[in-house]
């Protein structure tokens, strides 16, 4: 029965491969060098952020980005972010978002995988 | 796309890099190009980690993992990515791929699979060992599950990063071209253009 096929195989190391390039990817982004500081990155990611406009983009980014319009990133301009400072606390946000799920995801499988 | 300075490559090998590829009917698309702007920030970590994920050993093939890229980015109403990793899909599977997913006629596993990430994405926070357990019944191995998480994470990530700085393909042949580019080789820059 098709259905009751085990479907695993994954090489003993392979997850935690993953986890590793996962890692690089959150240090990178979090502590790495950019324009913007390591503190607004670090909020960014978290999903806390003292400044309004910044933190409705951002909040945005993070619920629905397909909303996200050349106006909501010409504001941002506006108030003074450059195209690297733009880049860089959008990512974090998506990052904050995608590492939440990634968090709920390996949970719900046992923890550390 | 709404960050303008990174349509342009900051380095002289880059700019020869896209006029390779411009004079071989190609284009680098958007996420290609950020990651050549900030390669220690975003590009090398992101590239290697969505290499070893999509094209290194699994339990899935590259058509399954490509179709559970597909499946979060549409959850996430991100057209771009669903356009690329649905063709790259849809190539290794067959054109209607994601309908027959949808419609119940796809193997089991990676339907168990595709079904929990879409979850995962929509509202993580209402998921549960329910869920788990229906992707087990369905003979998902617990770390064949987690390695579709890991595809949803990365999916998470760009479709965001994508749909706020207003990343397109500049036509339809271009991402049907890239697309088949990103299958035959990855999701590789060479080093030089990385750095």
């Amino acid at each position: 029965m098709l259905g009751r096929v085990s479907r695993g195989g994954v090489a003993a190391d392979r997850l935690g491969g993953l986890r590793g390039d996962v890692a690089s990817l959150v240090k990178a982004v979090l502590e790495g060098e950019g324009a913007t500081s390591v503190e607004a990155r670090q909020a960014a990611f978290a999903g806390r952020c003292d400044d309004r406009a910044v933190a409705a983009y951002l909040d945005l980014v993070r619920k629905h980005a397909y909303r996200v319009t050349d106006e909501d990133v010409e504001h941002l301009r506006a108030g003074g972010l450059d195209d690297d400072a733009i880049f860089e606390l959008t990512v974090a946000a998506a990052l904050g978002a995608g590492v939440a799920r990634l968090q709920v995801g390996l949970e719900l499988l046992g923890g550390e995988r | 796309m709404r960050v303008p300075s990174y349509e342009l490559a900051a380095r002289p090998s880059q700019r020869a890099f896209v006029h390779l590829t411009r004079s071989l009917g190609g284009e680098l698309d958007d996420v290609g190009k950020a990651a050549m702007r900030r390669p220690n920030f975003f590009g090398n970590p992101f590239l290697r980690l969505t290499q070893s994920l999509l094209r290194g050993p699994s339990a899935w093939s590259v058509g399954e993992r490509e179709l559970f890229a597909a499946v979060v980015s549409r959850a996430n109403s991100c057209q771009f990515c669903v356009g690329t990793h649905g063709e790259i899909a849809a190539k290794e599977l067959g054109r209607d791929v994601l309908a027959r997913l949808d419609a119940g006629r796809f193997n089991p596993q990676a339907a168990a699979a595709a079904a929990f990430i879409e979850a995962l994405t929509r509202d993580p926070n209402a998921l549960s060992a329910a869920d788990v357990e229906r992707a087990t019944a369905a003979g998902v191995e617990p770390d064949a599950l987690a390695e579709a998480v890991y595809v949803a994470f990365v999916f998470n990530t760009i479709n965001r990063v994508v749909d706020a700085l207003g990343f397109k393909h500049r036509s339809d042949r271009h991402r049907r071209r890239g697309a088949e580019v990103l299958r035959r080789l990855g999701y590789r820059l060479p080093d030089l253009l990385l750095r």
